[in-house]
């Protein structure tokens, strides 16, 4: 997978991950070029998401791993699960981590996530978001939505081809904002990468 | 106010009243009533009147996104205190303890207007707050019809008493008074309004005694 050169170059590291370090939170626009990225979102989109309805927590549509047989999608959900990636990771947050989890998933008119005191509370951890939605009018809803004790932290609005990394600590809650009947035909679709830390540089 | 002056008057009949008695509880996917033309007309239109002359506040989270009024015994105005007392009554809590076989505490109850605009939403709850026995909406919904969304939709549930799927959904009509018992699976939506039109509404809840 060719990363945009610009978030390879040492000095730029260096710098997102002083940024990372006081922000918790970095996103990298443009992340993969455009001619590698395009052909496998028109592929992604023609996959067989399936509907994961449960009232209380969600409702959206994943893609089951393993049930990929397209080449080049398999390949391009590899390098996220490679080891060059963790180590980019690694390097940019500062931490030893661990891949938890990986989800493709798919949010369309009427989906949505909550917030819901029966979901367990979640671990320290790293979040990585590659999106590949269309470009949605923010007054759609989808918006992701972090907040600590009822305070909104930061908002992650659906953008192709970018790259977000966030620092979870435990009390960190984030939700998807219902997308409403201003989201027409179009959709997000994420990548959503969990990795455990394991311990500090 | 005397009920059959507030009240269409065949829901007032004994047959009625025993009929939805005997048929509520057994109700799926859980105690529900939706009644048509509930109100006498010319008191839902004075009620329709009134709601658009108060002041609506945007409420908005992962949950909902419509515009509410502040609870109505925090509302000065003489005219909603007057509507309180006409309509939120002793003989009118009597009337819906008939109607539902339960036991309302007659100085508890909340009661704030709601309304919904276009992509305005409330997705699935179940109202359970300690005391509460009856969730009530009585829709102003003028011209409404099945493209316009806003339906409350109510959820049956699976074995691990999670809402499953939607076992009914009501449309709003003008003048209908839907109400449910709540409990620890009164699971409910109002799906997303697709129109232009408003859908407001005056509900509330009454408490156990």
């Amino acid at each position: 997978m060719k990363i945009n050169k610009i978030y390879q170059n040492k000095n730029i590291i260096s710098e997102m991950s002083n940024f990372f370090e006081t922000e918790n939170f970095l996103q990298l626009n443009q992340f993969i070029e455009e001619k590698e990225i395009l052909p496998i979102h028109k592929k992604l989109i023609k996959q067989p998401f399936s509907q994961n309805f449960s009232p209380l927590f969600h409702k959206k549509q994943e893609l089951t791993l393993n049930k990929i047989t397209d080449f080049e999608i398999l390949k391009f959900i590899e390098y996220f699960k490679s080891k060059t990636f963790l180590e980019y990771i690694e390097n940019i947050t500062g931490f030893n981590l661990r891949l938890k989890k990986t989800i493709l998933e798919k949010y369309s008119h009427t989906d949505y996530t909550l917030l819901n005191d029966l979901k367990k509370t979640s671990e320290e951890s790293i979040e990585v978001i590659f999106d590949l939605s269309e470009n949605l009018p923010q007054t759609a809803g989808g918006t992701r939505i972090y907040l600590i004790k009822e305070e909104e932290i930061f908002y992650l609005h659906p953008t192709f081809n970018t790259l977000t990394i966030i620092y979870r600590p435990e009390e960190l809650l984030s939700f998807t904002k219902y997308l409403n009947c201003l989201t027409k035909n179009k959709f997000i679709l994420r990548l959503k990468l969990n990795f455990e830390i394991i311990e500090e540089y | 106010m005397i009920l059959k002056n507030l009240i269409n008057e065949n829901y007032l009949t004994h047959s009625f009243i025993e009929k939805t008695q005997k048929e509520i509880l057994t109700k799926k996917p859980f105690p529900h009533l939706s009644l048509n033309n509930f109100l006498i007309q010319t008191k839902a239109e004075e009620i329709f009147s009134l709601l658009n002359t108060l002041h609506y506040y945007k409420q908005e989270n992962d949950l909902y996104s419509f515009y509410r009024t502040t609870h109505f015994k925090y509302i000065p105005n003489p005219k909603i205190q007057k509507l309180i007392s006409e309509i939120f009554n002793d003989k009118f809590i009597t009337y819906i303890e008939k109607l539902t076989n339960t036991k309302l505490n007659r100085n508890k109850k909340e009661i704030h207007s709601l309304k919904f605009t276009k992509t305005d939403y409330l997705l699935c709850h179940d109202d359970k707050v300690e005391g509460r026995k009856i969730a009530f909406i009585i829709n102003l919904s003028k011209n409404w019809t099945k493209h316009d969304g806003g339906n409350l939709e109510l959820f049956d549930i699976n074995k691990e008493k999670f809402p499953n799927k939607i076992k009914s959904s009501i449309q709003p009509q003008f003048n209908q008074f839907n109400l449910f018992i709540v409990s620890d699976i009164s699971y409910h939506q109002v799906s997303e309004i697709l129109t232009d039109k408003e859908r407001i509404s005056l509900a509330g809840w009454f408490y156990e005694k």
